[in-house]
C-alpha cells in the first residue's frame, strides 16, 4: 500500500540569484507502508535535502511529496510543525536529546507538545521501555548516558508518537560499530512489526540493514535497488559495487 | 601584525558581547570621573553646607568605584568564558603561552585606552550638566565652568588601570589552569549537577528574608535603628543570594513533580528550562533582584527626604522665626529685634510667647513614659523629648478656660498616642490626646520627637524653658538674609535661633545633594543591572539556540517557539523585579521610621514616592526586557 510518493520533486537554493544552487533534481519514487528505505550518497549528493522537504522542515522549489494523500509542500510553517509531531518520528545522527529534561521526558516531549493526557503517555511508553531495553536509564538524563543509550532514548522519543514513518539522518554516524548494530537491530525490529523508516546514510554496512537502497547523485536518483532475499554481507556488497560504478562515472 | 589583526577580527566576531562592553565601560569611566570631580569641585565647596555635600559624595563616588570593580570583573569574566574556545583553537594552532598572554594583553591594554578616553570626554561633558543638575536641585545660582579636573582624571585612569590589571591577572591564571584540549571543551560543559544542598540552602535564605524582614518591620526611631537596618540588608542580600540560588530551584522541582501542571506544553519547556537556567544562573538573578532593590531604597529614599522639607521646616519651628532661651529674652534684645524690622521695611505678626519645663528625653514604655533627663542623659532607646505646657498658656493660646485638676492632662505628639492614663514623672495621669498642637517645636533639633503635656501647673523640680517666636514679611531682601541678621543682632547661637529661611536653604543643600548622590549611583546601578540582564540574555540566547532547534525538528512551531520564548524569559525576568518589590515593601517600614526620626514622615508622600518609583522602574525593566529578548530571539533563529 502507496505511503509516500515523491513526485518530480526539485529544490533549488538562492534561486534568481547567481549563486543558485541546485540540490535536488526531478526526484520521482514511492515508498509502501511496511517498507525500509536506505538513501545513499556521498556528502553534498542531496540527501539531507531530500529527507528535510519527507521531514516538512524544508519545501520544494517543485514537484510535490505526498504523505498519506497529504501533500507536504502545501503546509504553512505552523501547520507543518503540528503534522510533523503527529506523524513523523525523526532520529538524528547527534541524537538531539534536550539536557535539561530527563530521559522520560525527552520521550514525552513530542506527546506533551500535542497535549496528550498524562495517563495516555504512560501507557504508551511502557512496550517501548521493554522493547528499546531502557528501564534503568529511563530516569536519568542525558548527559549521565552514553551515545548508543542516547540514541535509544532518542527511537523511544520518535516512536512514541506512533508515526507514520520514522525517519532517520546518519543514526550510527556517531556510534561504534557494535553500538551501531544494536541499534539497526532495533530498526528491524520495529520494521518486522511494521513501523516503516526511511534512513540517510552514507555507510554500506548501515545501509544493507534496509530492505531498498536509492542512491543519489548531484540531486538525481541513479540506482534503486532491493535486498530481496540476500543476507546481510552479500547485500552490502551489492551496495558497495553499485557505489562503484556509481563513482567510476566521475572519471 | 598577525596579533592585531587576530584582536579586531575577534572584535567582529563577538561584536555582540564587546559593543555593551566598552559603552558600559565608557559609562563607568565617566560617572566615576563626574563624582570625583563634583566632589574636587570649587562650586561646591563654597557653599554653606558644602561640607556635609562633599563627604555625601564621596561616599557616593566609593560606592560607584565599588560597582565599577565588581561588574567589570563579572563582565570581563564573561568574556573569558565565551573566548575560551578561540583560545583553545589558538593553542592548539601552535601559539605558545606567550603569545596567548601577548595577544590578551594587547587586547586589554586597546579597550583600556577606547574605554578610558572616550569616558573622560563623556564624563568632562557631562560633568557641567551634573553640576547645573546639583545647583538647581540645592537650589543656588552660581555660574560656575566646569573644568578638567586633573586630580580626578589621574584617579579614574589609575582606578581603571588596576580593573583592568586585575582581569589580565585572572585571564593569565585561566590560561595557566587549562590545558588546550580543555579550553576547547570549556564552553560545552553544561551545568554541573550539584544540587544536594539546595533544599538546605533554599530553606535557609528563606529563614534569613524573614529575619530580615522582621528586623525592618520592627525597627523603631532610635539610634540603634540604623544598625538594625543595615544588618537587615546584609540578611536581604545572602537571603536573595540563597533563595534565588536553591529556593527557586525546590519550587520548581515540585512544580516538576505535579505532572498534571507541569506535562504541558508552556510549563513543560519554560519548567523544566528554568530549572536549567536557575542552576545556571540563579546567582545572576539574585544580582539583578539586588540591584534593582538597591535603586529602589535608594531613589525612594533620597526622594521622600527631598520632597520632605517643608514639613521638616514646619516640625521644628511653629513660626518663621523662633528663640529658644531659657531665661525669656530680655526686653533689650527685644528691641534690638525691633530696630533689624524697622532697618529692613518688615512687617511682623502673629508673635509668640510660650514658657514650657525644659525637655526630659525618654522613651514610652506601655502606659508609663520613662525620663532619662536632659539632652546629655539620652541613650539608645531614647524616642521622645518632653516638655511640660501650663493651663494657663493653653488657655491663652486657644482662647479657652480650661481646668485641670491634679490628675489631668492634654497631652500631644506628632506621632500620634492612643493612651488613656500615662505616668509620667512617676505622677499618674487621666490623659487626653490632642490632635495637633499651634506651637509645637522641637527644642534642639534633635530626631526625637517633642511631646507636650498640658497640665494645670508646672512641675517645680523642672528649670523652663522659654520660646518666643514670629512670622514676618519682608520685601527688599531675602528671608534667610533677614533672618541671619536677626540672628547676629541677638548674638545667638544655631542651638537657640531658628529661621525657616535658613533652614530652608541649608536643607535643600544637603538633601539635594542627597538626591544628586542619590540618582548618579542609581543611575550606575541601573546600567550595571542592564547590563547583567543584556549579558545573560544572549548567554542564555546561545545556550538555548540548540534547544529551540531539537524542539522545533520534534514539531513545535514557530508560533510556539515564540509564545514559549517570551512565557519562559517572561517568568524568569519578572521574578527579579518582584522580588525587588517585595524588598522594597519591607524595607518602608523601616526607612518610613527613620524618616520619622527626621519628622520627614509623610504617608500619602511616601505612598505616591514608592509607587511612582517603583512603576518608574518596572516600565524601565520591561524596555530592557523587551530589547534583550528581541536580541534573545534573533540568536534563537
Amino acid at each position: 500500500m502507496k505511503l509516500l510518493s515523491l513526485n518530480k520533486l526539485a529544490k533549488i537554493y538562492d534561486e534568481n540569484t547567481k549563486n543558485a544552487v541546485s540540490a535536488l533534481k526531478n526526484i520521482t519514487f514511492e515508498v509502501n507502508r511496511g517498507d525500509y528505505v536506505s538513501i545513499m550518497g556521498e556528502s553534498g549528493a542531496g540527501k539531507s535535502t531530500l529527507l528535510d522537504i519527507i521531514a516538512t522542515l524544508d519545501k520544494p522549489t517543485s514537484g510535490q511529496s505526498i504523505l498519506n494523500n497529504q501533500d507536504l509542500g502545501k503546509l504553512s510553517k505552523n501547520d507543518a510543525a503540528k503534522y510533523r509531531r503527529k506523524n513523523l518520528g525523526f532520529v538524528f545522527q547527534n541524537f538531539n536529546l534536550l539536557d535539561s529534561l530527563s530521559n522520560r521526558d525527552n520521550i514525552y516531549l513530542p506527546l506533551v507538545l500535542n497535549r496528550t493526557p498524562v495517563s495516555e503517555m504512560e501507557h504508551r511508553i511502557e512496550p517501548l521501555i521493554k522493547s528499546l531495553n531502557i528501564e534503568k536509564i529511563i530516569d536519568r538524563y542525558p548527559s549521565d548516558i552514553s551515545g548508543g543509550q542516547q540514541q535509544r532514548i532518542a527511537i523511544a522519543r520518535a516512536l512514541i508518537t506512533q508515526p507514520d514513518l520514522l525517519l532517520a539522518d546518519e543514526p550510527t554516524g556517531s556510534l561504534d560499530s557494535n553500538t551501531s548494530k544494536q541499534i539497526l537491530n532495533l530498526f528491524n525490529e520495529e520494521n518486522q512489526k511494521g513501523q516503516t523508516i526511511i534512513m540517510v546514510t552514507h555507510s554500506s554496512a548501515t545501509a544493507s540493514y534496509s530492505k531498498r537502497t536509492l542512491f543519489i547523485k548531484d540531486g538525481k536518483i541513479y540506482h534503486d535497488i532491493y535486498r530481496g532475499d540476500l543476507s546481510l554481507e552479500d547485500y552490502q556488497e551489492k551496495i558497495n559495487n553499485t557505489m562503484i560504478t556509481l563513482t567510476r562515472g566521475d572519471y | 601584525m598577525i596579533f592585531n589583526k587576530l584582536i579586531f577580527s575577534s572584535f567582529k566576531r563577538h561584536a555582540k558581547v564587546y559593543i555593551p562592553y566598552l559603552i558600559s565601560n565608557i559609562i563607568l569611566v565617566a560617572m566615576d570621573y563626574i563624582l570625583l570631580s563634583l566632589e574636587n569641585s570649587n562650586g561646591i565647596k563654597n557653599l554653606s553646607s558644602g561640607t556635609t555635600l562633599i563627604s555625601l559624595l564621596s561616599l557616593g563616588s566609593t560606592f560607584v568605584m565599588m560597582i565599577s570593580f565588581i561588574f567589570m570583573m563579572y563582565i570581563s569574566n564573561f568574556i573569558r568564558v565565551q573566548k575560551t574556545r578561540e583560545m583553545g583553537l589558538y593553542s592548539m594552532l601552535g601559539m605558545t603561552g606567550y603569545n596567548l598572554k601577548k595577544l590578551i594583553f594587547l587586547e586589554k591594554l586597546f579597550l583600556f585606552i577606547i574605554s578610558t578616553i572616550l569616558g573622560l570626554i563623556f564624563g568632562i561633558v557631562f560633568e557641567k550638566l551634573a553640576l547645573m543638575i546639583t545647583f538647581r536641585l540645592i537650589n543656588v545660582s552660581i555660574s560656575y565652568n566646569a573644568i578638567i579636573e586633573p586630580s580626578s582624571v589621574i584617579i579614574t585612569t589609575c582606578f581603571f588601570m588596576v580593573i583592568y590589571l586585575f582581569s589580565i591577572f585572572f585571564d593569565f591564571i585561566k590560561l595557566h589552569k587549562l590545558n588546550p584540549s580543555e579550553l576547547w571543551k570549556e564552553q560545552s560543559k553544561g551545568e554541573q549537577k550539584n544540587n544536594k544542598h539546595y533544599k538546605l540552602n533554599g530553606v535557609l535564605g528563606i529563614i534569613l528574608l524573614i529575619i530580615a524582614y522582621y528586623l525592618a518591620l520592627t525597627t523603631k526611631p532610635t539610634m540603634t535603628s540604623y544598625s538594625r537596618f543595615m544588618l537587615a540588608v546584609i540578611l536581604v542580600i545572602l537571603g536573595t543570594y540563597l533563595t534565588f540560588i536553591s529556593g527557586s530551584i525546590l519550587i520548581l522541582n515540585i512544580l516538576k513533580s505535579r505532572k498534571s501542571f507541569y506535562y504541558r506544553p508552556n510549563h513543560f519547556i519554560a519548567v523544566s528550562g528554568m530549572i536549567q537556567r536557575m542552576k545556571q544562573n540563579g546567582a545572576g538573578l539574585a544580582t539583578i533582584c539586588l540591584l534593582c532593590s538597591s535603586v529602589l531604597v535608594i531613589l525612594f529614599t533620597s526622594i521622600s527626604v527631598y520632597s520632605g522639607i517643608n514639613r521638616i521646616i514646619k516640625v521644628w519651628s511653629p513660626t518663621q522665626v523662633s528663640v529658644i532661651s531659657n531665661r525669656g529674652l530680655p526686653h533689650s534684645q527685644k528691641l534690638q529685634v525691633n530696630h533689624v524690622v524697622k532697618e529692613n521695611g518688615a512687617k511682623i505678626n502673629n508673635i509668640i510667647n510660650l514658657k514650657t519645663t525644659t525637655p526630659q528625653y525618654g522613651y514610652i514604655k506601655n502606659d508609663k513614659y520613662v525620663a532619662q533627663g536632659g539632652i546629655n542623659n539620652i541613650s539608645s532607646s531614647t524616642t521622645n523629648a518632653l516638655m511640660f505646657v501650663s493651663e494657663n498658656d493653653y488657655n491663652k493660646i486657644y482662647h479657652k478656660n480650661i481646668h485641670l485638676n491634679n490628675n489631668e492632662a492634654i497631652m500631644y505628639s506628632p506621632s500620634k498616642m492612643k493612651q488613656k492614663n500615662m505616668n509620667i514623672l512617676n505622677k499618674n495621669y487621666h490623659v487626653k490626646q490632642m490632635d495637633n498642637f499651634k506651637y509645637s517645636f522641637n527644642p534642639s533639633h534633635s530626631i526625637y520627637t517633642s511631646m507636650f503635656v498640658v497640665v494645670n501647673k508646672l512641675p517645680n523640680s523642672l528649670s523652663l524653658l522659654h520660646f518666643y517666636g514670629f512670622d514676618y514679611h519682608v520685601k527688599n531682601i531675602s528671608n534667610s538674609h533677614f533672618e541671619q541678621k536677626i540672628q547676629n543682632s541677638l548674638k545667638i547661637t544655631n542651638e537657640q535661633f531658628t529661621g525657616k529661611g535658613i533652614l530652608y536653604k541649608m536643607l535643600t543643600q544637603l538633601f539635594g545633594g542627597f538626591v544628586m548622590v542619590g540618582i548618579l549611583v542609581s543611575l550606575t546601578l541601573l546600567l550595571t543591572t542592564v547590563m547583567v540582564i543584556y549579558f545573560k540574555q544572549i548567554s542564555e540566547g546561545y545556550s538555548d539556540r540548540r534547544r529551540f532547534v531539537t524542539m522545533q525538528q520534534v514539531g513545535l512551531s514557530l508560533k510556539e517557539t515564540t509564545k514559549s520564548i517570551h512565557s519562559q524569559v517572561l517568568m524568569v525576568f519578572m521574578i527579579p523585579i518582584i522580588a525587588a518589590i517585595i524588598n522594597l515593601s519591607f524595607a518602608i517600614p523601616a526607612i518610613k521610621q527613620v524618616l520619622m526620626s527626621f519628622n520627614l514622615y509623610d504617608t500619602r508622600l511616601l505612598i505616591i514616592v514608592g509607587f511612582s518609583v517603583s512603576s518608574l522602574i518596572v516600565i524601565l525593566y520591561l524596555c530592557i526586557y523587551g530589547l534583550t529578548t528581541r536580541m534573545y530571539h534573533h540568536i534563537i533563529d
